[in-house]
């Protein structure tokens, strides 16, 4: 056990005195123009984020208004017409195909068998 | 504002000059190093609403530049094998060099060190840099890396003892001089 804590402490500070906290200055400032440089690319990102959000989010409704139209026209062509249109429907057909009224037809359009006319 | 609770000042920026000791620390070249941070830098922005909820910002923040340091290393460690084709892994360090002759002979291992952290799996890796670089808790270690405590030291202990089996022949141990079978 003793021989294992030491083989942890000796690990331990290979890997520290191969690995030093001595970062030069010249790559230090390497770093620093790229955390500038990812910061100017953030920001730019955030604004246009901004801006893709809300164009996304009209054209969203946009698409939806548009799914709506079509959806409602699709249900109006597939519906079977309710009775009541149905009868409507034949009463218009049966009026536009028959014949017009003659006033013959109204005034004499009754007779009684045996009766003579005049 | 995407997620308002991120707050790049309040966040990062305490962090930034640990963030970059850091990486430097693992990797030791200018290119690799800025090619690191920005990566680090850019997984925080994609994450940024996970690091703002999490309960301990700095520790998921050095974790990820852990993470981009040891991704680079892997990818280097790589692109050497593949570049110097019949080169054995992990001898490509002075290995002539005597243990016992002080830290200047030891950061002569570094190549070795380096290549042997970076075969570790990711979160052996991480782990192990977390608890020996970072000097971070095991709790905090969890944390970070979104386990349970007894994960963590799992992770690290695995790391740990890999890491003394790859480096064997460094250690300053009288009882394990070059020649003598491990």
């Amino acid at each position: 056990m003793r021989a294992k804590r030491f083989e942890d402490a000796d690990l331990e500070r290979l890997l520290r005195d191969a690995l030093p906290d001595d970062l030069p200055d010249e790559a230090a400032a390497g770093m620093r123009d790229r955390i500038a440089a990812f910061r100017t690319a953030a920001a730019k990102e955030e604004r246009g984020s901004a801006v893709s959000f809300i164009l996304a989010r009209k054209g969203a409704w946009a698409v939806l208004a548009l799914a709506l139209l079509i959806a409602g026209a699709l249900l109006q062509g597939f519906q079977s017409p309710s009775p009541l249109a149905k009868k409507i429907a034949f009463l218009k057909n049966k009026l536009s195909n028959s014949e017009p009224a003659r006033p013959a037809d109204i005034d004499g359009g009754i007779r009684i068998p045996g009766l003579k006319e005049g | 504002m995407g997620n308002p609770a991120f707050d790049y000042d309040s966040l990062i920026k305490p962090l930034e000059p640990r963030m970059m000791r850091t990486i430097w620390r693992i990797l030791r070249e200018k290119p690799a190093a800025e090619d690191a941070l920005q990566d680090a830098l850019a997984v925080i922005w994609k994450k940024r609403g996970t690091v703002a909820r999490h309960p301990n910002p700095p520790a998921l923040i050095l974790r990820i530049t852990i993470a981009s340091a040891v991704d680079s290393l892997r990818k280097t460690r790589r692109r050497l094998r593949h570049e110097v084709p019949g080169l054995p892994k992990d001898r490509r360090a002075d290995d002539s060099a005597d243990p016992a002759a002080g830290k200047a002979e030891e950061r002569r291992f570094r190549p070795a060190i380096l290549q042997a952290v970076g075969r570790l799996p990711k979160r052996q890796a991480e782990a192990v840099l977390l608890r020996i670089i970072e000097e971070l808790s095991y709790e905090e270690i969890a944390r970070a890396m979104g386990c349970t405590e007894a994960t963590a030291r799992v992770h690290v202990m695995r790391g740990k003892a890999a890491l003394a089996r790859r480096l064997a022949r460094f250690r300053p141990d009288p009882a394990r001089q070059p020649g003598l079978k491990e």
